[in-house]
């Protein structure tokens, strides 16, 4: 239960992952603008976008792969790179890539040569739990064995924050749900903040309790799930003219991300600034996933309640 | 010790879910008071899912005192639990009273889909200022 | 750090070791051949300025296989090139081709420390696998050496220092070419191209300046040069009156063909007739000169010529080190 109270108090919000006006820019073209972001501590925040949304050049700035162009950027407290963040942050990168020639066994010996805190007993303990041989060369484990060798050297860090880049993108449906049980699980142990990405939102649910959106290299939604979910509503009303007109909604409403309209009955996603107090609408709640998607496909659409609030209260506790 | 599952597409969402189970559990007595439930790193080994749901979870189950936490030992089925979980004791005279609109129901021709709606729409009409439902 | 260079690194020497094994083995019937033909040679005094009368055979059997060696020594001029290729190029090219320095740079250590690392083990390697290949080369040409002098081309390009300072030049073009390229194979290939481009404009233009060579003046039309054996000659030739530059062949032969009106060249035998031509072209002012390294130079080349590679390479690398902590991506 240590987990659980070193959670709650996490939940008091320090932040894992603070940046201000993080911009990156290869050559003529912008990868990430304008990203001001505060990631609170011991959550499992999903990065949903399409490819090319600024995700994995998000990752690379916080895990100090890449030098930002523009903005800063600290991963638990830490400038992003430096020795502080090193020692803080694990990363896995798209693809999980391991050295071919590297046995198992050489990638964990790796992990304790470069690593202070490298969990060796846990790293080992957890790959015979998989029976994934430690004298073979990475090369020839299949793709889902590389995943959790990748995995677990990123996790026996006993990082932080832990960032991962599309980490189940490549694997069939039974290796991704062993991947993130494995992440959750760790998550479980260590009450460490997780960051990954995907460019699809099926199971978020499962997984994540924070949400961020990008789109076109811009943060377009960020917000802790709950009270995006409390923010957003399904609303079924009357259709045809009785609705209103084009753009008509109760009041209540603060944006609308769908509408599909009919003769009969008009159906809304919407953000939500107050009760809908309107007899004739019947609000739903809504899903992540449907938020995620909704948003998705409003790219015009922005949402980011919790920086400007951090940003206005100060350190936001 | 209960075992969890995770039903992905009820729509409800899965903390509760696992209260649910609690409840259903205390209620019909496969757990008692004292039961020790698991902790949250196995529950989340089993199901794979966010941690933090499941610590949610328990913290919904300690606020409906269903469940207590004892520091670093654990989550155990609270004393009063069986008693206090809710409307424990459903009025036998309901459940008749629902039988009898069912037989209603279908005397006018409603199918169990149409029936189904109806009294979809009436519970989300009545407990429609208490949240998620 | 150090395990993890080593880890890395360890086929490349290996293979540099198991390749020199195979060279000292394919050399040694040559180089004991050469030992033998090299003592008859000490002890009938064939090198002093007396020659004794078995030097005859024992000077061919020499010179045999000395020929031979010209030919296929100086192709052994490839051997830093490749350990640019095999060790300095694929250093930083497959990480970013593999993708893996992702998760190198992920790790406890910082990039540039990573870096550091990687970059000084792998220039350990490439240094004792020079010092490995210089050792049996030298070994083997030493004879040769020991006969024509160590200053000649194969001898300077295989012994001493020289040949790990271009080891390490390759080196680290090699690194910088896998940085910018970033893809193994080219790197390998601009590693090849760039190390040539460097070595012989070096080798033929420069070493021969290092200093300013020796000259000495002797008769015009001398049959030898008067330089020692072990000497460097850069030249050797006839030189106008009051002039600095040799004359060329045809420019000589017409000067030859005056002085002939002046001698007698069917009366005088070969010597008196040389004699006479050298009397003819010192009155009229000819000279002829030698001009050389002497061979006491041959550590100052070797020094002089392994920085210049060491230079380059610092250049390189530092260049190298910039992009890769600058350039992330």
């Amino acid at each position: 239960m240590t987990a659980m109270a070193g959670r709650a108090a996490a939940e008091r919000s320090a932040a894992a992952i603070e940046c201000s006006g993080l911009g990156k820019r290869y050559g003529r073209t912008w990868a990430l603008r304008d990203c001001t972001l505060s990631l609170p501590e011991g959550r499992v925040v999903a990065l949903i976008g399409p490819n090319g949304a600024g995700k994995t050049t998000f990752l690379s700035l916080v895990m100090g792969l890449a030098e930002p162009t523009e903005g800063t950027v600290l991963a638990d407290g830490h400038p992003a790179g430096g020795p502080g963040a090193l020692a803080r942050v694990a990363f896995m990168g798209q693809d999980h890539p391991l050295y071919k020639r590297f046995t198992v066994a050489d990638h964990l010996r790796m992990g304790c040569e470069l690593n202070a805190g490298f969990d060796l007993p846990w790293a080992r303990a957890r790959l015979a739990d998989l029976d994934i041989p430690l004298r073979r060369p990475a090369g020839r484990l299949s793709g889902g064995q590389q995943a959790q060798v990748a995995l677990t050297l990123a996790l026996a860090k006993r990082a932080r924050v832990i960032l991962l880049d599309e980490p189940v993108a490549s694997l069939d449906p039974i290796a991704r749900r062993e991947v993130m049980t494995v992440l959750m699980t760790r998550v479980a142990e260590t009450g460490a903040t997780v960051v990954f990405s995907s460019h699809v939102v099926a199971e978020l649910e499962r997984v994540c309790d924070y949400l961020v959106v990008m789109s076109r290299t811009q943060v377009q939604l960020a917000g802790a799930a709950d009270d995006l979910i409390a923010a957003h509503a399904r609303l079924i009303g009357p259709g045809g003219a009785a609705a209103g007109g084009e753009g008509a909604a109760p009041a209540g409403v603060a944006a609308v991300l769908e509408r599909s309209v009919s003769d009969a009955q008009t159906v809304l996603l919407a953000r939500l600034c107050g009760p809908v107090a309107d007899p004739r609408w019947e609000s739903r709640s809504v899903t992540v996933e449907d938020i995620a998607l909704a948003y998705m496909a409003a790219p015009g659409v922005r949402y980011q309640p919790s920086p400007r609030l951090s940003a206005v209260s100060g350190s936001g506790s | 010790m209960i075992v969890f599952y995770l039903e992905p597409d009820s729509g409800v969402p899965a903390y509760l879910q696992l209260v649910r189970q609690v409840e259903h559990a205390i209620r019909l007595g496969r757990l008692s008071a004292g039961d020790q439930l698991p902790s949250v790193r196995d529950v989340v080994a089993v199901l794979g899912i966010n941690p933090n749901t499941v610590a949610k979870a328990y913290r919904e189950m300690e606020s409906r005192h269903l469940v207590d936490t004892r520091q670093g030992r654990g989550t155990f089925v609270a004393d009063l639990a069986t008693a206090a979980a809710g409307p424990a004791v459903i009025p036998a005279g309901l459940a008749r009273d629902l039988a009898d609109w069912i037989t209603r129901a279908r005397a006018a021709g409603l199918d169990r889909d149409d029936a189904a709606a109806v009294f979809e729409q009436e519970l989300h009409a009545a407990y429609r200022n208490e949240g998620i439902a | 750090m150090t395990w993890l260079v080593w880890r890395q690194h360890r086929l490349e020497a290996l293979a540099a070791a198991a390749v020199a094994a195979v060279l000292a083995v394919v050399v040694t019937p040559t180089a004991l051949h050469l030992y033998q033909v090299t003592a008859l040679l000490r002890q009938g005094g064939c090198l002093g300025g007396s020659p004794g009368a078995s030097c005859g055979t024992a000077m061919d059997a020499f010179n045999a296989t000395s020929h031979t060696l010209q030919g296929i020594v100086p192709l052994l001029n490839i051997l830093p090139g490749l350990a640019g290729a095999f060790i300095g190029a694929p250093l930083l090219s497959r990480e970013y081709e593999d993708g893996t320095w992702r998760l190198a740079w992920s790790q406890g250590v910082t990039r540039l420390a990573w870096l550091r690392g990687q970059m000084l083990g792998a220039l350990a390697v490439t240094a004792l696998s020079a010092a490995l290949f210089t050792a049996v080369l030298t070994w083997w040409l030493s004879p040769v050496n020991y006969v024509n002098g160590r200053f000649t081309n194969n001898g300077f390009d295989f012994t001493g220092i020289v040949p790990a300072a271009w080891a390490l030049l390759a080196f680290a073009i090699g690194v910088l070419a896998g940085t910018a390229l970033r893809r193994v194979v080219p790197a390998m290939a601009v590693t090849l191209a760039g190390y040539a481009v460097i070595r012989f404009p070096v080798e033929y233009l420069l070493r021969p300046r290092y200093l300013p060579p020796v000259e000495k003046w002797g008769l015009p039309f001398a049959e030898g040069s008067g330089i020692a054996r072990n000497d460097w000659e850069l030249g050797l030739g006839p030189v106008a009156p009051g002039g600095h530059a040799m004359l060329t062949g045809a420019q000589f032969d017409q000067v030859e063909h005056t002085a002939q009106a002046s001698i007698n060249r069917a009366t005088a035998s070969q010597a008196t007739y040389v004699a006479e031509l050298n009397h003819w072209l010192t009155a009229h002012g000819y000279t002829q000169v030698a001009t050389y390294q002497p061979a006491d130079r041959f550590w100052t080349f070797q020094g002089i010529e392994a920085a210049i590679c060491l230079l380059l390479a610092l250049a390189a690398l530092a260049v190298a080190y910039r992009l890769v902590s600058r350039r992330p991506s």
